[in-house]
């Protein structure tokens, strides 16, 4: 029998590094296995100053200090004695993405992140079936929110960074048109300046692939899982939700699919988030007509495909050339960044993901994903994959 | 004749303001750049005019910062703020303070430059205001305490007849410190004098 604050133990992060405040992400990542810790807990001259995510947008400004990233207001603590439910209850109460254990002598202890948490919780299997689903759906939506605002951090920071490299470049060249039209500039100053418009770009371009690089590091964690269990298990955690608003949901699942690769829990964001569209999409749509399917198929020899189809008012024109835009929405509280994550999602898994009208009433959401990827093409060897 | 004014370029960034001093330059405008604020205060008088053209965002000093500073340095050099996307409420912020624009980047060019000129002319109108109030309290002090009176009752709007009987003195004496004042005012009338007085104000 475990005790109280063996559960609050076994929530601890073991991804989680010690940096110095004044240390920098570039350093730290050459110090220790930086692919493996999502977050560091940030000491300074002995004492806690907090947490941080190690998330895109520190790995954008590898050169400032970690003291930069520390989210504003003291560090949460959380006695090591509490149990894991109350654990996750404050998780989800307050929107937390980690916290700092320390035990009854004020010791540090470790660190609890939304993620080893929901591993905790799975894990923890004498919990009641209907909490463990309820807090499982908190907690898929919670790390579907966690990304979108690292999302949107990433877009506003990289905005910033290639504004002074566009800046430039068109005082640049309005400059020269400006002068070379007004016959002030000879052909060797319009080189020289040229030369800056051209190290510019560069530069622009350098922030882009730093971008790529940054995406690629994410890559998800993949391990063998069935697409069938992900569909399910969603379906399960929305029923509820789908009662409530009068939408039946049906399954139709092909069974002789092969389990494949995949980061489970980001699969399963991305049909939650398909799920969440059609719910929203059938608003209008009569009482006994809503309706949504989620099935499975071969798609080909190499792919598996999921598809989400509802009945609900379809999409104009525009939305449907729009949809996968970041910050692009056709909801009124919509963020405009749900289908552009799934989309990153499946594309970091080499699968891809559209969107078609139906031949009658609204529209079918398909991605594919396939069922080798990670072990022909790029064979990396710290994600060998065992079959 | 005074200074030709100078585009004061502070950024951070050095591509940044190399191109906009190459972009005043085509304007046929002066510049002067600066990496930082530290930089800028250093090398600050009050007595060259132009503009500041200023980045919000800045390692240490960032623009509004220099901004509070040369504002407690009295300055009214006028300060077009550069700004990133999501900085309008740092854009607010500077406006606040008496920011004559905020432009975010990147921007079109023709707009920088027109906000220029204009900050420019500000500066030169507020120059001049001040040159005039500078010399018009000179003029005031070279009145006699009887002129002053004088002075007073003409901003009050009484005619000569009445600052006679007021003052208790003749309507000749009255009339002749009168001319006296519009001489020493250099004002070519009343109403040039009421003007000036309300400026020294």
């Amino acid at each position: 029998m475990e005790t109280r604050s063996a559960a609050v133990t076994a929530a601890v992060s073991s991804r989680v590094a010690r940096v110095d405040a004044r240390n920098c992400p570039s350093l730290a990542r050459e110090q220790t296995n930086f692919g493996q810790v999502t977050h560091a807990v940030v000491f300074e001259a002995g004492t806690i100053r907090g947490v941080v995510r190690l998330d895109e947008t520190v790995r954008t400004f590898p050169d400032r200090t970690f003291a930069e990233f520390l989210p504003a207001g003291p560090p949460i603590v959380i006695p090591s004695g509490l149990s894991l439910e109350e654990l996750a209850r404050r998780f989800a109460e307050n929107n937390l993405d980690a916290a700092i254990v320390v035990d009854q002598q004020g010791e540090f202890v470790g660190v609890v992140t939304s993620q080893s948490l929901l591993a905790a919780l799975i894990e923890q299997r004498n919990i009641q079936k209907s909490t463990q689903q309820d807090l499982l759906y908190r907690y898929l939506r919670l790390a579907h929110m966690g990304r979108i605002n690292t999302m949107g951090e990433m877009a506003s920071g990289l905005s910033h960074e290639l504004n002074q490299p566009l800046t430039a470049i068109v005082a640049y060249v309005d400059a020269c048109l400006e002068l070379v039209e007004t016959g002030r500039m000879t052909t060797a100053q319009l080189a020289d300046v040229l030369r800056s418009v051209s190290s510019q770009a560069e530069r622009a371009g350098q922030i882009i692939h730093r971008l790529r690089k940054m995406v690629k590091r994410n890559q998800p964690e993949s391990s063998i899982r069935s697409m069938n269990e992900a569909v399910r298990e969603v379906a399960e955690l929305m029923e509820s939700v789908m009662k409530q608003s009068d939408i039946a949901i049906e399954l139709d699942l092909a069974e002789d699919l092969p389990e494949i690769p995949i980061d489970f829990l980001q699969v399963q964001q991305v049909i939650l988030h398909l799920v969440d569209n059609g719910c929203d999409a059938m608003r209008e749509t009569p009482l006994d007509k809503r309706r949504l399917v989620i099935s499975t198929r071969r798609y080909s020899e190499f792919e598996i495909e999921t598809a989400v189809c509802d009945q609900g008012s379809g999409l104009t024109d525009e939305a449907a050339s729009r949809l996968f835009e970041s910050f692009f929405s056709t909801k009124a509280d919509g963020m405009g960044l749900g289908l552009s994550t799934s989309r990153t999602i499946i594309e970091s898994h080499g699968g891809r993901i559209w969107i078609t009208p139906n031949s009658t009433v609204g529209v079918t959401a398909r991605f594919i994903l396939p069922i080798n990827h990670g072990k022909a093409a790029h064979g990396r060897e710290s994600h060998r994959i065992h079959s | 004749m005074a200074e030709s004014p100078t585009v004061f370029i502070v950024d951070d960034d050095a591509a940044v303001r190399d191109a906009l001093a190459l972009l005043m330059r085509s304007a046929n405008l002066s510049a002067a750049v600066f990496a930082g604020a530290g930089e800028f205060l250093e090398q600050f008088s009050q007595d060259r005019p132009g503009c500041l053209v200023l980045d919000v965002r800045m390692p240490e000093i960032d623009g509004l910062e220099l901004q509070r500073q040369l504002a407690a340095r009295g300055s009214r050099l006028p300060i077009i703020m550069l700004t990133g996307h999501g900085d309008i409420p740092m854009a607010v912020q500077a406006l606040r303070a008496g920011a004559l624009d905020f432009i975010p980047k990147p921007f079109e060019s023709k707009a920088l430059l027109a906000r220029v000129h204009e900050a420019i002319e500000l500066d030169s109108r507020t120059r001049q205001q001040h040159v005039d109030r500078a010399d018009i309290k000179a003029r005031l002090a070279t009145l006699t305490p009887r002129e002053n009176e004088v002075l007073q009752y003409l901003t009050e709007g009484l005619s000569t007849k009445a600052i006679a009987a007021a003052l208790g003195s003749r309507f000749n004496t009255v009339q002749n410190q009168r001319a006296s004042v519009l001489k020493k005012m250099h004002a070519e009338s009343t109403a040039d004098l009421v003007r000036m007085v309300m400026i020294a104000r």
